[in-house]
């Protein structure tokens, strides 16, 4: 851990690049704004005054203007606030090219009136790329990327097209100047290829509207956020889109058109907020970063980090894994194996993070859409590197008590087996044989007994009698090893048997009848022993108690006397070992001493110990 | 040896370790009983005993094929199928809680003895005949156990030394007949101890010598 002070300086770094970034480009913003408001005012005062013939009515100019400043209104803000982020230019362009073509009075020149009407509806263009690119600006598929190229190169043909047999002065619109594309006046067929250009508009419209739900549908949670605003706003705005096509093909009465059409275009006023709200809601997380560094500053209790990480992303179901080099694994934060996604896994994004000595220190799981925003991960990882290097430890330190913990189970586990398998042996073995020689010695008395050899007689009974002793003793020496009885019938049997052969009365209150795992039926065992044992050598005690009880999965042995206290577990009495076997299979071990007033052992073993192997194998 | 009608009493003797069983077999046919067949685990045992007939089956405790209770069980079995055999449990274990278990599930004809018990062949011949007579045997060392167990309040402690003596005797299936050979006193004095204890720890009398036996462990192992 010798390079932390490098630490400060990567997150700076990435403060800093954010910070240039919007410096030079402060400008565009107002420039933008400013070319936009222009528009819209020019648009009003010289459409609202001029060509009464053919213009729409004032309300409809006015909305009209207004929708265009919403474009351009949102681009300003979306700049502002995300300057390296194509939405606010595509925002801006469609506010721009909305304002094409002029009014038919504004300009007198034949041929700038028919590029203007060229250029109608190029504003579909950038709000095309929008649908298709939105929030990040950027077309990712190649079906996109053509759609877009053939809306560039269909728009001015479509347009030309139409207006190749159109007069405008012939369609009513007598203050019009020429247009200089017209082959010749044939209103029937101008009026046939505009209707084919709208068929063709409404297969784009489709055709982006499909690609919009597609990608909805396979949208990871964090890009839903963003896109649902979008997907609010589209069913207005393609209300008005039917609603313009349609008008094109049957022509509806004027009064109609005048009354409806304000309204068709407050329905497409939507859309600009709607892409602003989106972009606004998808960088909520990029602010966060400021929160989360300033969070880094307070002391952070263990696993809160994951939390604040994922707030910073704005992903919910982040996670994060630990990379543990020496045992070459990952880990969560409280020291649990982690197992990756795999590759294919498109739902879910990996980013790697290392440490101050560009070793492997982290893995962040995440909504894969946070692959595109390389430089928000890389920020939120800068600013909490340090925390993550401590977590770090602290996930290892975890593990590697875990590993602790299951290897003393395994010793212990171990230890019983041996014990067991050293009582069977004595069983098997000693035992029988000295049985066998016992029928043999009793063979030999009886044939002396025929004979009458009066001293062969005794030292047979001398022998005989120190037969009889040793299998007595050697009975309670397998018994203090490993009693069969606890192996055979359980913890109820066991311990009303320890209860009877106490030296102290010994009463007990409770005892499960059912059978546990071999290791927790050892460790309970045991620890009713050491305790009746303890209470008789220390306590001075005229009564034990024993209360054995299961309650929450767990194994609760309690022994209590009415002795003097004052005992301690490390004592010197067997008790310190207790603890360790209780505590290897996940329990809690306690005595309770205090001075005058006996001693109360107790001993919560779970009954599903984790880690520990209790089976009769070695 | 032989019952009363002069026939030699026969036995069937079931233990896995074959230096034991042997043994076994030899000290007993010295003795003047006569094997009539043995067994090696718990199926065999069954097989010869219905072959055989014989009058008393002598059972490990523990036998194959899990070294458990193959022993408890199989005395359940045998006294099952067949009413008049006498079956004695033979085990390495002082525990109460085994004789208590083959003691339970028997009306008479059972009973559970320290393998040491070999070591005294008179008693050891003694208990086996009382169980072909349908008595009930528990091995000393488990009654002893049971009367040495340390409480507080224990109406053992209000018993005179002679009534204890008496009560263990009891314990071990003896009948009055028994303790008053055993005692070296007369059937009245053994009967009025027998009322006097009985009344002292609250149990009902009982011409039964099974009953009597299974309610004094059942009170003492309480």
């Amino acid at each position: 851990m010798g390079g932390h002070k490098d630490e400060p300086a990567a997150s700076v770094k990435v403060a800093t690049r954010r910070g240039e970034a919007e410096g030079t480009q402060r400008w565009v913003p107002a420039a933008i704004g400013g070319l936009g408001l222009l528009l819209g005012v020019l648009e009003l005062v010289l459409g609202v005054g001029f060509a009464p013939e053919w213009s729409p009515a004032p309300l409809v100019i006015v909305v009209h203007a207004v929708v265009g400043w919403l474009f351009v209104g949102s681009s300003v803000v979306a700049l502002a606030r995300r300057p390296r982020n194509r939405v606010g230019f595509l925002l801006a362009a469609t506010g721009v090219l909305w304002y094409v073509p002029p009014g038919p009075g504004l300009v007198e020149s034949p041929v700038a009136f028919s590029l203007g009407l060229v250029g109608d509806g190029l504003f579909w263009l950038p709000l095309v790329y929008l649908f298709l690119s939105f929030p990040l600006g950027r077309l990712s598929s190649r079906v996109d990327r053509a759609v877009v190229v053939s809306l560039l190169v269909y728009l001015p043909v479509g347009n030309v097209t139409s207006i190749l047999f159109l007069d405008p002065r012939t369609a009513g619109c007598l203050a019009c100047p020429p247009n200089v594309f017209m082959l010749r006046n044939d209103p029937s067929l101008a009026t046939s290829l505009m209707t084919i250009d709208s068929l063709v508009g409404v297969v784009f419209g489709v055709l982006v509207l499909v690609r919009f739900f597609l990608r909805w549908r396979r949208a990871t949670p964090l890009l839903r956020r963003a896109l649902q605003p979008v997907l609010w706003a589209i069913g207005p705005a393609f209300l008005a889109a039917i609603y313009f096509t349609l008008s094109f093909l049957v022509v509806p009465p004027r009064g109609f058109q005048e009354a409806v059409l304000p309204f068709v275009g407050l329905a497409l006023a939507g859309l600009p907020v709607a892409f602003l709200v989106g972009l606004l809601r998808s960088r909520l997380g990029r602010s966060l970063v400021g929160e989360l560094v300033v969070e880094l500053q307070k002391p952070m209790p263990h696993g809160r980090l994951r939390e604040a990480l994922s707030r910073a992303l704005g992903d919910p179901t982040m996670e994060l894994a630990f990379w543990l080099p020496e045992s070459g694994r990952y880990v969560d934060d409280q020291g649990a194996q982690f197992r990756l996604p795999s590759e294919e896994n498109e739902i879910r994004g990996v980013t790697e993070l290392i440490d101050s000595d560009r070793e492997p220190l982290a893995v962040l799981i995440h909504d894969a859409s946070l692959l595109k925003d390389v430089k928000r991960v890389e920020a939120v990882a800068g600013a909490a590197r340090l925390t993550l290097e401590n977590e770090r430890l602290h996930a290892e330190l975890r593990a590697q008590l875990d590993a602790v913990r299951a290897s003393r189970a395994r010793l212990v586990d171990t230890a019983d087996h041996a014990r067991r398998r050293l009582e069977r042996d004595l069983h098997d073995g000693a035992q029988q044989r000295l049985l066998a020689a016992s029928t043999a010695m009793e063979r030999a008395r009886m044939f002396n007994s025929n004979a009458g050899d009066s001293r062969l007689d005794d030292l047979l009974e001398e022998v005989s009698a120190e037969l009889k002793e040793t299998l007595t003793e050697l009975r309670e020496l397998a018994r203090g090893i490993h009693p069969a009885l606890l192996t055979d019938e359980g913890l109820g049997p066991a311990i009303e048997s320890l209860a009877r052969r106490a030296q102290l009365p010994t009463r007990i209150l409770s005892i499960p009848r059912e059978r546990f795992p071999t290791a927790v039926e050892a460790a309970a065992y045991f620890v009713v022993a050491e305790g009746l044992t303890n209470a008789a050598k220390h306590a001075g005690a005229s009564e034990v108690v024993v209360r054995a009880e299961t309650s929450d999965g767990s194994l609760r042995i309690q022994i209590s006397d009415d002795g003097v206290g004052g005992a301690d577990i490390d004592g010197g009495s067997g008790l310190g070992g207790l603890e360790d076997r209780v505590v290897s299979l996940g329990g809690v071990f306690d005595m309770d001493s205090p001075d005058g007033d006996g001693t109360t052992i107790t001993a919560t073993i779970p009954l599903e110990p984790g880690a520990t192997g209790s089976g009769h194998q070695p | 040896m032989s019952e009363g009608d002069g026939r030699t009493t026969r036995l069937v003797v079931a233990d896995d370790s074959l230096l034991f069983r042997r043994g076994l077999c030899l000290l007993l046919e010295e003795a003047g009983f006569e094997i009539a067949g043995e067994a090696n685990d718990p199926d065999q045992l069954l097989a010869r005993v219905e072959m055989e007939s014989p009058d008393i089956a002598i059972v490990d405790i523990k036998m194959p094929p899990t070294f458990t209770d193959e022993g408890l069980r199989a005395a359940n079995e045998l006294r099952r199928r067949h009413p008049d055999l006498g079956v004695l449990v033979l085990s390495q274990y002082l525990e109460v809680h085994y004789a208590m278990k083959l003691i339970e599930n028997q009306i008479r004809g059972v009973g559970y003895l320290l393998k040491d018990r070999v070591t005294a062949v008179d008693e050891f011949t003694d208990a086996i005949r009382r169980v072909g007579r349908g008595g009930s045997v528990v091995d000393t060392g488990v009654v002893a156990e049971l009367l040495s167990r340390r409480r507080t309040n224990n109406p053992i402690d209000g018993l005179t030394d002679r009534e204890r003596e008496v009560l263990s005797l009891m314990a071990e299936g003896r009948s009055n007949h028994a303790i008053q050979e055993r005692l070296y006193i007369s059937a009245r004095t053994v009967e009025t101890h027998v009322r006097n204890i009985l009344m002292k720890l609250g149990l009902e009398d009982t011409p039964d010598d099974h009953r009597r036996v299974l309610a004094v462990l059942t009170y003492l192992k309480a």
